[in-house]
């Protein structure tokens, strides 16, 4: 049975470059495009990793998102979080950490790194 | 038609053109300069004023070798190029310069109607600073003949303050200033700004009450220099008019609530001073809407403020209201979109897609192992 994954950015073109990079038989793959709509589905589908933008327009963006996701019991210990930024200065990075993010990827980044990334923390 | 100009009326006329206009006498040197031409950041009064180009220019008109009107690119201050057109002056042999109307209007940064231009910004400078520096040098005077040096630091902090609120003014129209997009939690912002006007409040007597809602508040994105810079004026204004409509020794509130409005947060600054005091029917706590008497020493504070927090809110796709919250409390409400700006990053799209093109090759032999 394949593991779902979700990938949350509010640029269609990111969503796009991402689901390509990790269609593969291994995962069933999910988005968002805003922060509230990928709470509630990595809520419901309990996402082995989730693809997190960071800066997102409206209510949650990705900092909160991952709080929440590591804050709630059903999901800490089974959904990793990858925050996808452009913002890669060291106290952002600091504020990932300090949410619980379980790596932290700075745009424009590899499909490589990312794959590598995912397989580190969810293969394997 | 024949008619009769008052010279008053005529150089009252100059000083609204737009435009720099400049007559020089036959030596080349400036005799009249309208208020466009004293404001112009090129200077060109000073840079033109009896130049050998300018000289000779005149000289050639006044002999008939140039032939008027003459259309010129005048090299001004800091480098920078003024056109216009070299005509027949008002007065005498007086030849008269007057410069193009810009291309666009100063401050492209806003486009919209509130936009203010550059020789407003001037222009508030002079009535801004001016009377402060007045008082700073009475001040100083009056230092050999009695302990005034109270006195000295309030004129030097008023003068410096205002200062102060005009770079800031200026820089916001400016075209640069919301390349950074810092993640901002605006009760931290408030705390600063609330630890940077504690004294003043502790003097006046106000006390800053400050109310969260329930739920986090998302953050916004945007300049929190600027930011904090708006709930300072704000706050700051909210702290002085309370105090100016209640005499006397009653303790007074201004209540700063931040709430979660759909996709936006609202941050509301209330003058609640006045609430269960009884005001006589002119007076209405109105921090920004309605100035103070003319000349008062707030009343620049009051006209700074406003277009200084209208524009960084409306900077940060937000907007600012004022509105009467009953007969005596009157609000300031100011209201940020919450999270990152709408992207239209197609800079970064196209460095992602860059990034990807590279390895793209390694992604496809990873693939082929996959399947094989």
């Amino acid at each position: 049975m394949k593991r779902n994954a979700l990938i949350v950015d509010d640029q269609p073109d990111i969503r796009k470059l991402i689901l390509m990079t990790m269609e593969s038989e291994e995962f069933e793959l999910h988005e968002a495009d805003n922060g509230v709509d990928a709470l509630r589905i990595a809520q419901n589908l309990r996402p082995a990793v989730v693809l997190l933008d960071v800066m997102m327009p409206g209510g949650l963006d990705g900092y909160q998102v991952c709080e929440q996701i590591k804050s709630d019991a059903q999901l800490k210990d089974t959904t990793k979080v990858i925050l996808l930024t452009a913002r890669g200065q060291r106290t952002d990075i600091e504020r990932g950490q300090a949410v619980g993010c379980d790596a932290y990827l700075i745009k424009p980044f590899s499909p490589i790194e990312l794959l590598d990334t995912v397989d580190r923390l969810v293969t394997h | 038609m024949a008619v009769s100009f008052h010279q008053g009326s005529v150089f009252a006329l100059f000083d609204a053109t737009p435009v720099p206009l400049l007559t020089f006498g036959v030596n080349g040197e400036v005799t009249y300069a309208n208020r466009a031409a004293t404001v112009h950041p090129g200077r060109p009064l000073e840079a033109m004023n009896g130049h050998t180009v300018i000289r000779s220019l005149v000289a050639d008109a006044t002999l008939g070798k140039l032939k008027l009107p003459y259309r010129a690119e005048i090299e001004v201050a800091g480098g920078q190029r003024l056109s216009g057109t070299f005509m027949p002056g008002p007065a005498g042999l007086d030849i008269a310069f007057v410069g193009d109307l810009p291309d666009s209007p100063a401050g492209a940064a806003g486009g919209s109607s509130n936009m203010m231009q550059l020789k407003d910004i001037i222009e508030m400078l002079r009535d801004e600073v001016g009377p402060h520096i007045q008082h700073l040098r009475a001040q100083l005077k009056a230092l050999d003949a009695s302990p005034a040096n109270k006195n000295l630091d309030h004129a030097a902090l008023g003068l410096s303050r205002r200062l102060q609120r005009l770079a800031e003014l200026v820089e916001v129209f400016g075209e640069d200033v919301l390349r950074t997009q810092d993640r901002i939690e605006l009760p931290e912002v408030f705390d600063a700004v609330r630890g940077e006007l504690a004294s003043q409040a502790a003097e006046l007597g106000v006390h800053i009450e400050l109310q969260l809602p329930v739920q986090t508040l998302p953050p916004i994105y945007g300049n929190e220099r600027l930011i904090q810079r708006a709930l300072y004026e704000c706050l700051d204004n909210a702290l002085i008019h309370s105090r100016k409509q209640v005499n006397g020794a009653q303790s007074l509130k201004v209540e700063v609530r931040f709430n979660v409005w759909g996709e936006h947060v609202l941050v509301s600054v209330r003058n609640q001073g006045a609430t269960g005091i009884k005001l006589s029917g002119n007076d209405t706590l109105n921090p920004f809407v309605a100035p103070p008497p003319k000349g008062s020493a707030e009343e620049s504070t009051v006209r700074l403020g406003l277009p200084l927090v209208q524009r960084i809110v409306g900077l940060h796709g937000g907007q600012m209201r004022v509105s009467t919250a009953d007969a005596d409390t009157v609000q300031v409400l100011l209201e940020f979109p919450t999270g990152a700006p709408q992207r239209g990053q197609k800079d970064l799209s196209l460095a992602q897609a860059q990034r990807y093109a590279q390895d793209l090759a390694q992604l496809m032999s990873r693939r082929k192992k996959e399947k094989a």
